[in-house]
């Protein structure tokens, strides 16, 4: 069977495997689909293909036009996020050789579709990498925290250099950044997301950031489930808990940590504790939060 | 005394509060001036893509705003030649910067603007002008009316 040829993409869905994409003066042979992982499901994504290029035999990520909207709801505030794809191509100029970010090319179809074609970044993504550290907590924050979060702060000042360049990276979350491998650095993918304009521009990534803290602080997430059912682990904590010990967007996820890891310094708890029900003070740039974060590191780990 | 004021008007119940409140209060008419100010944020990429017409009739909208907040306050008692309106074209990535740069560049003793009141989270998600304006500006008298 010959394979087919698309240059216009619009119908990704019938794109399917061992088809041709042929973009600019490139050809890539599909390969498969790339796949939402989370919640322990599996989703395809039918405008994320995996690719051979043709010319040189490397794999690829074709990521195609998918203009998907929708509103989402934290803590009741109702946010419209939205796919951009050309947001993502202007971001991938911006960050070419930059060793923090995925790297690719952003081209258009004959129909004006955004075609982006993206090296693979090799290695486990921030969430699943912690996930395999074994070793208690107390020897996991002296011993191996420091590494992380000298390496989180880098990954953080990345962020601040799409920030001032008035670019967000739009998902900020644990498994959108890659423990790349073959450089040991974290390196941030899939910036295609965004959501409106508000007052606070930045808000969505500095709390998916805070999230990134918190994981790795904690040595994962601990939410009110696992508190309450895990007793073996958490012990008697459940009877020590207020609404404010929990996160201002998502109120089963604890942020107190230092409740339950009483080493944890008071300086490291108050950063995280600026994205609790407790706070009335919140970051409003990444320079603050990269300010206490570098404090905390400076006087405790360097 | 003469005195600057500038109101800054959006489409909300507490900005039409605002100026409700300013048209009621004892000024003397001879030395109060008044400007009536508009300023677009930014708009995200999708939202671009309601084209040129989208913003014309937005910037017309505001226009027709500003000029009947001003009748409002004319209606008032005050003088129609001491109150101006000024409608910023030019987006700013958010309303308290606009208002921020604004004031650099008039002369104006008291900002007035209403204030809606949020939850924490939403004022984490979605800021809340008031609260960064108090933090930002300094040598001006900030009314937010809420």
């Amino acid at each position: 069977m010959t394979a087919r040829h698309f240059r216009d993409t619009s119908d990704f869905y019938s794109i399917d495997c061992g088809d041709k994409i042929i973009v600019a003066d490139r050809v890539l042979t599909v390969t498969g689909h790339e796949r939402e992982r989370r919640f322990g499901i599996e989703d395809p994504k039918m405008w994320v293909k995996r690719a051979v290029e043709d010319a040189t035999g490397v794999k690829k990520i074709v990521k195609l036009s998918f203009l998907e909207s929708f509103y989402t709801t934290l803590a009741g505030v109702k946010i419209r996020c939205f796919r951009n794809p050309d947001k993502e191509g202007q971001i991938l100029s911006l960050v070419r050789d930059h060793p923090l970010f995925m790297q690719g090319e952003a081209y258009h179809d004959p129909k004006g579709n955004n075609i982006r074609i993206i090296d693979i970044v090799r290695g486990p993504n921030f969430f699943n990498y912690i996930n395999t550290i074994r070793m208690d907590h107390r020897q996991y924050f002296h011993d191996v925290l420091p590494d992380i979060l000298k390496k989180i702060i880098k990954a953080f000042e990345a962020i601040r250099f799409l920030h001032i360049n008035d670019y967000r990276h739009g998902d900020i979350r644990n498994d959108h950044l890659i423990f790349q491998r073959s450089t040991g650095n974290y390196v941030w993918i899939d910036f295609d997301y965004d959501y409106s304009a508000t007052e606070n521009p930045f808000a969505m990534d500095l709390f998916g950031l805070g999230n990134i803290l918190l994981y790795a602080i904690g040595k994962g997430f601990h939410d009110l489930y696992m508190i309450t059912n895990n007793t073996d682990f958490y012990g008697k904590l459940q009877d020590d808990l207020e609404e404010r010990d929990f996160s201002l967007l998502d109120k089963w996820r604890f942020i107190n940590l230092r409740k339950f890891f009483p080493y944890i310094p008071k300086m490291f708890n108050d950063v995280l504790m600026h994205f609790s029900k407790r706070s009335n003070v919140y970051y409003e740039t990444i320079d603050e939060l990269l300010e206490d974060i570098n404090r905390c590191y400076y006087t405790f780990f360097a | 005394m003469k005195h600057s004021i500038l109101i800054v008007l959006k489409d909300s119940v507490s900005s039409r509060e605002a100026l409700e409140y300013i048209s009621l209060l004892p000024f003397c008419r001879e030395d109060v001036d008044i400007t009536l100010l508009h300023i677009f944020r930014k708009t995200s990429m999708s939202e671009e893509l309601m084209g040129e017409n989208f913003t014309d009739e937005e910037t017309q909208k505001w226009q027709k705003q500003l000029d009947n907040a001003k009748n409002i306050l004319v209606s008032h008692g005050l003088m129609p030649e001491k109150i101006h309106t000024k409608l910023i074209s030019d987006a700013y990535p958010t309303v308290a910067d606009g208002i921020i740069d604004q004031l650099k560049k008039g002369n104006y003793g008291t900002l007035v603007l209403g204030h809606k009141k949020k939850s924490r989270a939403e004022e984490f998600v979605k800021g809340d002008i008031s609260m960064k304006l108090l933090r930002s500006l300094e040598g001006v008298a900030i009314l937010s009316i809420t």
